[in-house]
């Protein structure tokens, strides 16, 4: 398998304040919920980045990205026409389940579930959590059947976290956050639920270890075993 | 010709994969082909399993990265039952390293190791995120002696020596571990460094301190390479921050026999065939039949 390969950047659109799109030439098609290494960069910052498989199309890929540090700000800088370096794709998605689904994403974890709610059977209800600003509403649309929506400070839809929307009526449920959004998501949920965790890794193959979450199974790599976890499987004693 | 001879064998070339960067090479095979490397040294094993440090594990700083992994391990009878026939199916020089908290354990583990087809022991006694992993072994010259001579009856493989940059004096230090029976030595594992988060105003990692590697390290390793090498006659593998084939040169006219690979390898996992590819065209290009030649030119 090819390691690093050099793609072009076709689009890179600011969404929000700090929230961007990068669309670049690549006829893969991955599972949802896998990923992709990026760098567009050598020395400074040094190592890639690991970001969820936002859309693709067999002949692009997209990805969701917050700008919070020197990469990403390297990232939003690039134009169309640019080349950024990949790896992947890496990692194991989510399993595809038939029925009432329900998908639950709060800010820049909301990347990976537009391409997973495109290749639901469904029928499906989203629930996206925001800060503040709320973005990707109209890219779900034509996918769902219904979008619940909360902002922290009531600018948009329910005032407060998305998770006092949900409820545990589902024959499956996806969810992607940071870890307390996603423990709150867990508490709440006692069917079938998958979670897609985030952890710092420096290789994304599952050689530096660097990205270990513990489970029921021991300590897995976020990377190689997941990231897409059953919540059943995933201890949250650190958080 | 990139061949090189490290204790009567022949390696293909000097490039070696360098522990804890590498897993046991599993990870890798699907990007290269592990047996054009010149070897690979095996994840840090313990005698007892280790489940490794808790918290943040991973912290990138200007052109390098800190680490606290903690010598995450299946121990070392796991790794001989586990991961070693993998590695002993591939046409490499295959080193097993080895770090301890005990005397016992240093001593057991090259018993161990010894009784098995592993080419060569590389004894860390520098790992500086776990109490236990070997690095109070690794500052002063009477704890690194103690060590060496303990396990040195137990085996008659080459017992390489992996030094950390932490040492009080790396000269004295070198010179004590090749009197006390090391066959070789290699150098630097990661210098022990600090990260604060501001906010939270606590350190990154809840080890507080963990090791720093990467291209900000390379030309302090090279100078402790270099530092090691006119200190003493026996091999020297140079590693810390090396990244391209250039790095390597520059390692072996420090007096590096062979070099490591480590960090670098989660930049891109197919970096050491690229840094063959660089060497066998530098020595074309530069007329040098055998690494040899360049060796320790820099005095």
């Amino acid at each position: 398998m090819e390691a690093y390969r050099k793609v072009i950047v076709l689009e890179n659109t600011q969404l929000t304040s700090d929230m961007y799109e990068m669309k670049v030439e690549l006829a893969d098609l991955p599972q949802p919920g896998q990923f992709y290494m990026l760098r567009a960069w050598a020395g400074v910052p040094y190592l890639p980045r690991p970001f969820s498989v936002c859309d693709a199309d067999g002949k692009s890929l997209s990805f969701l990205y917050q700008k919070t540090g020197k990469g990403t700000e390297i990232m939003a800088q690039m134009r169309s026409g640019d080349h950024i370096d990949i790896l992947g794709p890496l990692g194991k998605g989510y399993p595809l389940k038939e029925g009432n689904v329900a998908i639950i994403g709060g800010g820049v974890g909301i990347a990976p579930l537009l391409y997973l709610a495109k290749n639901l059977e469904g029928p499906v209800d989203v629930y996206l959590g925001f800060k503040q600003e709320a973005f990707f509403i109209e890219r779900f649309k034509p996918h769902v059947r219904q979008i619940f929506i909360s902002t922290e400070n009531g600018s948009w839809g329910h005032k407060g976290f998305v998770t006092e929307l949900l409820t545990d009526s589902y024959d499956a449920a996806y969810a992607c956050g940071n870890m307390l959004m996603m423990k709150a998501v867990k508490d709440k949920i006692d069917g079938l639920l998958y979670l897609s965790l985030e952890s710092h890794m420096a290789c994304g193959i599952g050689a530096c270890l660097g990205c270990v979450q513990k489970t029921a199974q021991g300590q897995l790599c976020v990377c190689k075993d997941g990231p897409v976890f059953e919540s059943r499987e995933v201890l949250f004693d650190d958080y | 010709m990139t061949t090189i001879n490290l204790f009567g064998k022949t390696l293909k070339n000097p490039v070696i994969a360098a522990s804890g960067t590498f897993g046991f090479g599993r990870e890798y095979q699907k990007y290269m082909d592990l047996s054009a490397l010149g070897g690979i040294s095996s994840k840090g094993l313990t005698w007892d399993k280790r489940a490794g440090n808790s918290g943040q594990r991973i912290f990138e700083t200007a052109s390098g990265m800190m680490n606290s992994i903690g010598l995450q391990n299946p121990s070392v009878l796991g790794f001989i039952k586990e991961e070693l026939p993998f590695m002993l199916g591939l046409d490499t020089y295959i080193l097993a390293n080895l770090g301890g908290s005990t005397t016992e354990d240093y001593v057991r583990g090259v018993a161990e190791l010894d009784a098995t087809a592993v080419d060569a022991i590389e004894l860390n006694i520098s790992c500086p995120n776990v109490k236990e992993g070997g690095m109070a072994f690794g500052i002063r010259c009477l704890d690194a002696k103690s060590i060496v001579e303990a396990v040195r009856p137990f085996t008659t493989k080459p017992l390489i020596v992996k030094l950390s940059p932490n040492a009080e004096d790396i000269k004295a230090m070198a010179y004590t571990c090749a009197q006390a029976g090391a066959d070789g030595l290699s150098l630097v594992n990661t210098f022990n460094a600090l990260a604060i988060d501001i906010m939270t105003r606590k350190p990154v990692f809840h080890n507080v301190t963990a090791g720093l590697s990467g291209p900000c390290i390379k030309p302090i390793a090279l100078r402790m390479v270099r530092d090691v090498a006119l200190t003493v006659d026996i091999p020297i593998i140079g590693l810390g921050g090396i990244t391209c084939w250039q790095d390597v040169i520059e390692f072996i006219m420090a007096g590096s026999t062979a070099i490591q690979v480590g960090t670098a390898n989660f930049y891109d996992p197919v970096v050491m065939k690229k840094i063959i590819l660089g060497i066998e065209n530098f020595m074309q290009k530069e007329g040098i039949k055998d690494l040899e030649e360049i060796r320790g030119i820099i005095r």
